[in-house]
């Protein structure tokens, strides 16, 4: 193990920065590696959770609202129906 | 820096690139793969910049993401390296894989390359935070206050830490030299 004494610090090839650059510069025309940046930016991110669970919610209750409903909902429409339709035969007025 | 001024992020990158490369290269072993990963490091410094509180230094801010990008290209490296393998046994691999020639870290002494070839093969098969420990003490020379920063434990688990590595050092290097009959 001693033969890392003495170690002297590794550097990077030289022009590291003009690499570096260039790479930032492509990151800059990329479309999606900027999207990235925006949506992975914690207070954005934290947001659209918020608003997608929200959502969620919003349906799931929505949904359960219509179910609990639905028995009243099937009795006034099955009622709707047979009063719409006319009746050939009156059963309290028969007349010949 | 935070006015986005190009100079002084020009001058951090010159400052720090020698720690952030330095600190990769023992990690990765691998010149290509840890100027990559120091690349990756000042992108995301230029990115995040504005949301940086300075509630730790620069330096200790560049360690930890430099460790953790480097760790994080080792092992995409190993799950590539795996994908790989199983393909090779389903079909035909067009892909060549071979085993780098061993990794000769560029500021060793001359009489002392082989040998460090040898200790930095045993230092990729240590467990993740040994080997981290054992790069920052030892190749970037921080001391045990320092890695405790950088890696947000106690002293007294990096001590434990760098121990266990020194210890598990030995084994592998024993068996390694028994092996090969030295």
């Amino acid at each position: 193990m001693n033969s890392l004494d003495g170690l002297k610090r590794a550097e990077p090839e030289p022009f590291f920065y003009t690499r570096l650059s260039a790479r930032l510069m492509k990151e800059e025309k990329n479309f999606w590696g900027r999207m990235s940046r925006v949506i992975t930016r914690p207070a954005i991110a934290g947001l659209s959770m918020v608003f997608i669970l929200s959502i969620n919610i919003f349906v799931v209750l929505h949904h359960f609202s219509l179910v609990s409903h639905l028995p009243e909902q099937m009795e006034m429409a099955v009622a709707d129906e047979y009063n719409s339709t006319t009746t050939l035969y009156n059963i309290d007025n028969v007349q010949p | 820096m935070k006015q986005g001024d190009e100079a002084a992020f020009k001058e951090i990158v010159g400052s720090s690139q020698g720690l952030v490369y330095n600190t990769a290269l023992g990690i990765v072993q691998n010149p290509e793969d840890a100027e990559d990963v120091s690349q990756e490091v000042f992108v995301q410094l230029y990115e995040s910049i504005h949301s940086f509180k300075g509630e730790s230094k620069l330096s200790t801010w560049l360690y930890r993401v430099t460790i953790s990008k480097a760790m994080d290209h080792l092992r995409k490296k190993k799950r590539k390296k795996r994908f790989a393998f199983v393909q090779s046994i389903f079909g035909p691999n067009d892909e060549l894989i071979h085993d780098p020639p061993d990794f000769i870290h560029p500021g060793v002494s001359l009489d002392n390359k082989e040998k460090a070839s040898e200790l930095f093969k045993a230092i990729s098969q240590l467990p993740e935070k040994q080997k981290i420990a054992f790069t920052l003490n030892r190749i970037e020379g921080l001391n045990y206050q320092e890695i405790s920063t950088i890696m947000q434990l106690t002293v007294a688990s990096v001590e434990s830490l760098l121990h266990r590595a020194r210890k598990n050092l030995k084994k592998i290097l024993e068996s390694y030299y028994l092996e090969n009959g030295r």
